[in-house]
């Protein structure tokens, strides 16, 4: 599996926020350089960091890209949503 | 086609293939989901499936979808106006586009909505993207050609991109 980013919190935040996934989604329309290019953009990974994700995503249909607070992980999916890539807010087992 | 810079801002694409030309005209309205219902679920996809997330999902859908199709919408327009500069050779029918650079990613995100619009709604499967192309008289030829070239044309400019 690719190492995902798992935000840092304080003691206290962790105590009271459940972690939450940002989950990109497989989709045989989106091209793989498109999607590469997005991870880059948005979570400022090198090329090979982001393929990395993207093989993920393409070879096992999802990739958790990055773990933390709710409300930062909404600001991503807000984001990824807003380059049309398949992907939902959900809680980290 | 022909790529070069004349200067830092701005590149300047020539020799565009007729055909080409054509599709790229058509980018605009290929993008436009209309009132397709999967067209619109595509684009405006679902961000969770937890049935106890509804609340979020209705902000979502209050707050944050309409601010999406403002960025949609943005960059349409950036497409649709270069497009309307682009011009045709009379002799030879091929184009001239003069693309500045920080319109890339509006076309980058155009091309990748017009390929998700047309996919929907012409309910193309994974594998009619991948199949040898269908006859001449299948309406899907065509939708298949314009998909690899709008395919092609993101990757080019993923690649000025990087250069920019």
């Amino acid at each position: 599996m690719t190492e995902t980013v798992v935000e840092q919190e304080t003691k206290d935040s962790t105590a009271v926020d459940v972690p939450w996934n940002v989950v990109v989604h497989n989709d045989p329309v989106t091209l793989m350089a498109y999607v590469t290019h997005v991870f880059q953009t948005v979570f400022g990974f090198g090329r090979e960091r982001a393929e990395k994700h993207m093989m993920e995503v393409h070879n096992l249909g999802k990739s958790i890209l990055w773990t933390g607070a709710r409300e930062r992980a909404e600001a991503y999916v807000e984001q990824l949503h807003g380059y049309q890539l398949l992907c939902t807010l959900e809680k980290s087992l | 086609m022909e790529i070069s810079r004349p200067n830092e801002t701005t590149f300047l694409i020539g020799r565009i293939d007729p055909v080409l030309a054509e599709l790229m005209r058509r980018i605009v309205p290929s993008a436009d989901p209309g009132d397709s219902e999967k067209a619109n679920a595509r684009i405006f996809s679902s961000p969770t499936d937890e049935v106890e997330e509804e609340r979020f999902f209705q902000d979502w859908q209050e707050l944050v979808q309409p601010e999406l199709a403002k960025l949609f919408q943005s960059s349409i327009e950036i497409v649709e106006g270069d497009l309307k500069k682009m011009r045709s050779n009379p002799a030879t029918g091929e184009a001239t586009l003069s693309l500045p650079s920080d319109h890339l990613e509006a076309w980058i995100h155009g091309l990748n909505q017009a390929r998700l619009v047309l996919t929907e709604r012409f309910q193309l499967h994974e594998e009619d993207l991948e199949a040898d192309p269908p006859p001449a008289n299948d309406p899907r030829s065509f939708m298949q050609l314009q998909l690899h070239m709008y395919a092609y044309l993101q990757e080019l400019f993923l690649r000025l991109l990087e250069r920019r």
